[in-house]
């Protein structure tokens, strides 16, 4: 593999920016104290007023599956087919591994979010509610 | 003036496998072709635009590609600007020799793109394509671009804007250009039914769908009209360049932002354009483009696509080399063979894959993701000047 395969959160290379938090099993975001703007993966400033005042804010746990997709081909050494996802958090956009949809499954459908402990790749995934 | 500026050659190494040929040979034979097609020599550059994506990854080349190809061929002492821009690369590196030859910095450039992907490891390819993303926010993701495309055209089937006939239809339609495209990488027709019962990559994406692994290389020759003998030459000149990245703030796709801004510098519409070269690294996203880019309104890509308008004998032919899709996509090469590619068109010198009577065409070269959108989007519009 020429490029990492793990997390690079902790090393050099990471912003060090919490993504999740495990403890109360959620996604973290950034959220801007000037217009509210909402963005994941957490920023260090917001896209919509340039404003560097941002704190991390919980996400929902809950929302739609968008659209999704089954891959055929391995990458990462993850074994296919494994099924991927964009889900909408309220407003926000996350690309997210789906698990446990069977053979058929139509999009848009609601769906919530795990959490896997800190060995598991990937760290969260999204399930059929 | 933009309307100064001119492509004054084009030249390819034909895109494929070629286990024989080092990045250094793909390049060179590339810009032999686009010197010889512009009647120039290498003393004539003063400025190299050099696009590559992925050597550093899959070589270990990293930092000076640029110089490493144009020495190899003799050409010293000129600014060599390396270039690396996803895989947009190439209309990046064309862009940055139309601002230089604009802004009289510059009077004959070379752009070059070249690339090559087959290399012993073939997952290596896989994986290097994985670093246009941000590694930080996509490791341990399983991120490729086929399932990127595959859940934008999923999205589009679920609504029922789009058909798998559609898909289907948009990749037939790629193969039977790339047939007749003597430097395309895939040169082998397909029926619909074909497509759709081939080995699946990422649902609803086959594997004809897809662009694949590839090498190649391709040159262009950007001038200021005063400083090359036209005489008796088709002439083509550069009438916009527009390059932008996407935004996460409203729902308008790079690809909408960066045409409009490329339609206001030309003052020319969609409705205009008679012949375009797409992003297609998945055949049937050229049926999204379609609408980003105006040829259609939203949800009318299908019927645009059935209705033969796109077709080679078409009003608005798109992609008449096969596209990334057939053609192939070598990355860094991608963006300068589409600009080849329209050179040959406006002039007339396209083949049997020649668009009649083209006077205005426009490449459309996207490149990498972030939060759901290319991270980068070209949108060049040519017209003949003769």
């Amino acid at each position: 593999m020429i490029l990492p395969t793990v997390d690079t959160a902790g090393s050099q290379l990471s912003t060090g920016r919490h993504r999740l938090d495990p403890d109360t099993g959620t996604l973290l975001g950034s959220g801007c104290a000037e217009c509210g703007w909402i963005s994941w993966p957490p920023r260090a400033g917001c896209p919509r007023c340039h404003s560097m005042q941002v704190d991390p804010v919980t996400l929902p746990t809950s929302g739609i599956a968008h659209t999704w997709t089954r891959v055929w081909v391995p990458i990462e050494g993850i074994a296919p087919p494994y099924d991927l996802a964009v889900v909408l958090l309220d407003e926000v956009r996350v690309f997210a591994h789906l698990l446990g949809v069977g053979d058929r499954f139509d999009t848009p459908a609601p769906v919530r979010l795990e959490i896997g402990t800190a060995e598991d790749r990937p760290r969260f995934w999204f399930v059929p509610v | 003036m933009i309307h100064d500026v001119e492509v004054a050659g084009a030249g390819m190494h034909p895109f494929g496998r070629h286990p024989d040929r080092s990045l250094k040979d793909l390049a060179r034979i590339a810009i032999v072709n686009a010197l010889d097609d512009a009647g120039l020599r290498l003393a004539d550059l003063d400025a190299v635009y050099s696009a590559n994506s992925l050597a550093g990854l899959l070589g270990g080349q990293e930092q000076i590609r640029g110089q490493t190809v144009v020495r190899d061929l003799g050409l010293e002492g000129v600014p060599v600007v390396n270039v690396e821009n996803a895989c947009a690369s190439g209309s990046t590196a064309f862009r940055e020799a139309v601002t230089a030859v604009r802004a009289g910095t510059s009077r004959i450039a070379l752009v070059v793109g070249h690339e090559k992907m087959y290399v012993d490891d073939r997952n290596a390819s896989l994986e290097a394509l994985r670093s246009a993303s941000d590694l930080e926010v996509t490791t341990g993701m399983g991120l490729q671009f086929t399932a990127i495309y595959a859940m934008r055209l999923q999205a589009r089937l679920a609504e029922g804007s789009l058909t798998l006939d559609d898909l289907a239809r948009a990749t037939v339609k790629s193969h039977a250009a790339g047939a007749r495209n003597p430097d395309a990488q895939h040169r082998r027709e397909f029926t619909s039914e074909d497509v759709l019962a081939a080995r699946k990559i990422a649902d609803p994406l086959t594997l004809p769908m897809c662009s694949s692994v590839c090498d190649g290389a391709a040159a262009v020759i950007v001038a200021h009209r005063d400083a090359i003998d036209s005489a008796g030459r088709p002439r083509v000149r550069v009438r916009a360049s527009a390059l932008g990245t996407g935004t996460s703030t409203d729902d308008t796709e790079v690809a909408v932002a960066v045409s409009r801004r490329a339609y206001e510098q030309s003052g020319i519409g969609p409705g205009d354009i008679e012949v375009l070269e797409v992003h297609d690294a998945m055949a049937p996203g050229e049926l999204l483009y379609y609408e980003h880019l105006g040829l259609c309104e939203r949800g009318q890509a299908g019927e645009l696509l059935r209705r033969g308008v796109t077709d080679l004998g078409g009003k608005q032919p798109v992609n008449p080399s096969g596209g990334l899709c057939s053609r192939g996509h070598p990355v860094g090469a991608t963006g300068v063979a589409q600009l080849a590619e329209l050179t040959w068109q406006l002039r007339g010198q396209a083949g049997a894959r020649q668009v009649e009577h083209a006077r205005t065409a426009l490449a459309q070269n996207s490149g990498g993701w972030a939060d759901g959108d290319s991270a980068v989007c070209a949108v060049h519009i040519l017209e003949s000047a003769s």
